[in-house]
């Protein structure tokens, strides 16, 4: 069958019996986890239910995810979500963001009607007879793609507006590493520029459908086939070399000799070779499809403040080969106002960027996945799992030892002189009091994992958003200095999961199950013999009437804090009511320094706040 | 100059001035009062830490300058950034009484930002003479102007508010709920216990809680309906909150009561007691509290009796 579903990749990417082993195992960590969390809870006098959060402490803005608002009136099944995430394939649930869940209210998404297309790339694909299967199959749902995009801008006869939009966005995303160097006028004036641009965006999102560009990206995601994505390589190519111009940009069938791609690429299909790639695409509505069938690549993009594939969807799929992927911002897996597929299916890779890369998404979503390979992911600032408003951004490496690195250029000038943004890594944001943000998703399957990162990262969100880190296997390290490893800042939901193996986690403060501001955020760590070291607020805190959890299952455990006030099962008072902090470790034998925990006892010395060792 | 001459420049003369108003409103000259609350403002707001030692002395100056800086203020009072929400309550709590009557005018406001946080600025002034603009506010549709308000009306303390905080104590949002069982504690004159009592078993904790804490603070009168609720309730989490409203600071009455439940077949009461009883601070507790240690099986509730005798020394 030529065309196939999504739904049909998803089936292959899961073996059958390896679901119902996962679901069995997954539902024991979660009945574990279940009992133990109402057991300590009993000792606080309250109950699960107690947990529960509102969806509307402020008047809601009609950009809030539906998911964002399930998990917050029933925040222990994002604990279920996260433990699972692991064990599926996260593309489905970028669906079930996009298509079974309620849309968002400002953003209405419609039926598309199909409109005859002017041209169609097919056209330019009908080359002297030969048959380039690939190149046809790819056309035909770029033919669709474009036809959506090319309705959408009928549609709405204001493509000016998009690209005010797409300039808006832009500056909300954007740092400037220059800050540090401002007057605190001229950082105020900042301030009121990015406040009117995102009124103006309020309104422009609530004039225009922008939800189409996501729908479309569905409808997209549901003609990219086995024929194309998860089959072999094509019949292989014996002519030579060929290129030619598209009003789309250029089209380029390559061989199997190393081949140097450069310019306003559209597509590229490359049978072999190391190949190096310079894309240089220009203003927005831009998409690019490269299929790169072996050898150790190259992959350039050129830096642009403004994205050039807004409005657009795009695929990278790399089948062979240890790849380098090299790009400034919104590009590797970035969606914004539309789609972003980056599918690495092996090798040992690297992966370097600035803003809004590696699994971004905003008004739509960005896929950055791997199969396979010791890799390495590096980016500053809104990467690795990251989901604005009404987005969703999805890293998701299945095997190998990978390092991810977020953050070391955009300085926290906020609140430090020495430390950097990170806002990665599985982490959800949205615009205080604006605009509700998005849902972002850092899942690893395997290995022995090394997860770096500043400030805000590793399962964590802000603003009635969602993050989360899943990573099932292997001996990782988490290291973070502060809002990170299950934490939530501001009415919004942070998870870190952690499968098994003998883990590491490390930092400062408001992490490790901590929520603060009527947020929820939990770590839990299913098996293992682990670390867990950190100052203050942190190990199962609430804070300012959020809720946060640590548990840990199984193994012989250590855990490490520096002020034993405010960690280990600790919630303030605010609002002359109290925060609730959690404390669970139900097994082994277990280290406690600097704090109030012992191994096989229960301790409580905050009002709000309790730790039970089993 | 005819007439007509006459009105025509007069007319001109009058729109010249508005003009020069409006423009100066827009844009005032540099030494404008409004220039100067601005300035001040942004640096009293900043949150950057290398700002930081700008923010108290510019708190300062715009307390200093007291009623003449009102007016400015109070077109930030819509502003949805909350380190300026902060901020903005702390000077106006510095300014204080001569504030209210502005901020009372802003309570009619449609923004909702503003209007919640004129109410807040009010609560943090304390003065009596915003209640009776207040409690109109606690049957506003917006409920989150309804918390801001039992909030305000409990941080003022005036009983005249009582009849209104404990109708918000069966508000159907819990918020509201919350916060009017706080203002009770605050106000305790004229709170009838068992209103009270009777949100023990409410769905949220935080309204159990501080139901709970506020018949704490009340004080020994609730020691006789609080004793009774407990003999009727078979809600052991009720039951437990109960016990913690009898942790009356310094009353030995409280502790007698406690000591009735010592031994009380659930774990939950029993840590409920050793909390309640470390609460009360009297000397009386402590042999209960031994007992309960020598004979406690339960580890929470056997370190809630440690640590509660530790609060006795």
């Amino acid at each position: 069958m030529l065309i196939c579903g999504m739904k049909k990749i998803i089936l292959i990417w899961i073996a059958a019996a390896a679901v119902v082993q996962a679901e069995d195992a997954g539902k024991n960590v979660l009945a574990r986890f279940d009992e133990a969390l109402a057991d300590a809870l009993a000792g606080l006098y309250m109950t699960p239910a107690d947990l529960s959060l509102r969806d509307d402490y402020l008047e809601k803005d009609g950009f809030r995810m539906a998911i964002v608002d399930r998990y917050l009136k029933s925040p222990l099944e994002l604990v279920g979500f996260a433990s699972t995430l692991a064990d599926s394939a996260v593309e489905n649930t970028v669906f079930r963001f996009f298509r079974e869940s309620p849309y968002p209210a400002a953003v209405k998404p419609r039926p598309f009607v199909m409109a005859p297309p002017e041209s169609t790339v097919a056209e330019y694909c009908d080359i002297g007879g030969l048959d380039f299967g690939t190149l046809y199959r790819l056309a035909y749902f770029i033919q669709k793609e474009t036809r959506l995009r090319q309705n959408l801008t009928v549609v709405e006869e204001r493509s000016a507006t998009f690209d005010s939009i797409i300039f808006g966005l832009t500056v909300l995303l954007e740092e400037d590493v220059m800050d540090e160097f401002r007057s605190v006028d001229e950082l105020d004036s900042i301030q009121r520029y990015e406040e009117s641009w995102t009124k103006k965006l309020v309104d422009l999102l609530g004039n225009v459908d922008a939800g189409v560009p996501a729908v479309a990206c569905l409808e997209f995601l549901d003609f990219i086939g086995d024929s194309i994505l998860n089959s072999g390589p094509p019949p292989v190519f014996d002519g030579e070399y060929l290129e030619f111009t598209t009003p789309y940009g250029k089209v380029c069938i390559g061989d199997t000799a190393s081949q140097y791609y450069y310019g306003d690429l559209f597509i590229v299909i490359d049978y072999g070779g190391d190949d190096t790639y310079l894309v240089q695409r220009e203003g927005g509505h831009k998409s690019t499809y490269i299929l790169d069938y072996g050898g150790d690549d190259s992959y350039n993009f050129e830096r642009s403040r403004i994205s050039p594939f807004a409005l657009g969807m795009s695929i990278v799929a790399d089948f062979a080969g240890d790849d380098i992927y090299s790009g400034g911002s919104w590009c590797i897996g970035a969606g914004l106002l539309g789609g972003g597929i980056w599918w690495d299916k092996s090798g040992d890779d690297r992966y370097f960027g600035d803003t809004f890369t590696m699994g971004a998404g905003c008004l739509g979503f960005g896929i950055l996945r791997d199969d396979g390979g010791n890799d390495i992911y590096q980016a500053a600032l809104f990467s690795q799992g990251f989901g604005f408003v009404a987005g969703a951004g999805v890293l998701y490496d299945r095997d190998g030892n990978d390092r991810y690195s977020a953050g070391g250029k955009y300085k926290d000038i906020l609140r430090y002189s020495d430390h950097y943004l990170s806002l990665s890594q599985g982490f959800g944001y949205g615009i205080r009091p604006y605009l509700s943000g998005g849902v972002g998703l850092l899942v690893d399957n395997g290995g022995n994992d090394v997860y770096e990162s500043d400030i805000f990262a590793q399962g964590c969100s802000y603003w009635w958003s969602l993050g989360v880190l899943s990573d099932k296997s292997g001996h990782d390290k988490y290291l973070s200095y502060q809002y990170a490893q299950g934490c939530g800042t501001h009415m919004t939901l942070g998870c870190l999961y952690d499968g098994s193996g003998n883990d590491l986690y490390f930092g400062k403060g408001l992490m490790q199950g901590c929520g603060h501001d009527r947020s929820f955020a939990a770590l839990l760590d299913a098996a293992g013999d682990d670390n867990y070291i950190a100052y203050d607020l942190s190990q199962g805190a609430g804070s300012a009437n959020g809720n946060g959890l640590l548990v840990d299952l199984q193994g012989n455990d250590a855990y490490v804090v520096k002020d034993a006030k405010n960690t280990q099962g600790y919630g303030n008072e605010r609002r002359d009511y109290g925060s609730i902090g959690i404390m669970i470790d139900m097994g082994g034998r277990d280290s406690y320094a600097g704090g109030q925990g012992a191994d096989s006892t229960w301790w409580s010395k905050a009002a709000w706040g309790i730790g039970m060792d089993k | 100059m005819s007439n007509k001459t006459f009105i025509s420049a007069m007319v001109l003369l009058i729109a010249v001035a508005y003009g020069v108003a409006a423009a100066e409103e827009a844009f005032p000259p540099p030494d404008s009062i409004g220039r100067i609350v601005d300035s001040l403002f942004i640096r009293a707001s900043s949150g950057e830490i290398r700002f930081q030692a700008e923010v108290e002395p510019s708190r300062k100056a715009l307390i200093a300058l007291g009623i003449k800086a009102v007016p400015r203020l109070l077109s930030k009072l819509d502003t949805r950034d909350a380190r300026e929400m902060l901020e903005i309550t702390e000077i106006f709590k510095g300014i204080g009484e001569s504030a209210v009557e502005s901020l009372i005018s802003v309570l009619r406001s449609d923004d909702g930002f503003a209007r919640r946080l004129a109410i807040r600025c009010l609560g943090e002034i304390k003065s009596d003479k915003a209640v009776w603009s207040l409690q109109a506010m606690a049957q506003h549709r917006d409920f989150r102007t309804r918390v801001e308000t039992m909030t305000a009306l409990g941080n003022i303390g005036s009983p005249a508010a009582s009849a209104a905080v404990q109708t918000g104590l069966n508000d159907s949002i819990e918020l509201v709920a919350t916060a009017a069982a706080a203002a009770c504690g605050k106000i305790k004159k004229d709170i009838d216990p068992n209103a009270l009592l009777a949100v023990l078993t409410h769905r949220y904790y935080g309204v159990r809680y501080a139901a709970a804490r506020s018949l704490a603070l009340i004080g020994e009168s609730v020691i006789a309906p609080v004793s009774a609720y407990l003999d009727s309730s078979d809600d052991i989490n009720a039951k437990c909150f109960a016990i913690l409203s009898l942790a009356v600071k310094g009353s030995e009455k409280s502790v007698r009561t406690l000591s009735r439940f010592a031994e009380s077949e659930s774990w939950q009461v029993r840590t409920a007691v050793a909390d309640a009883l470390g609460m009360t601070k009297v000397r009386k507790a402590e042999p209960i509290l031994k007992k309960m240690i020598a004979k406690e099986n339960h580890p929470l509730a056997a370190a809630k009796a440690k640590a509660a005798l530790a609060l006795l020394d």
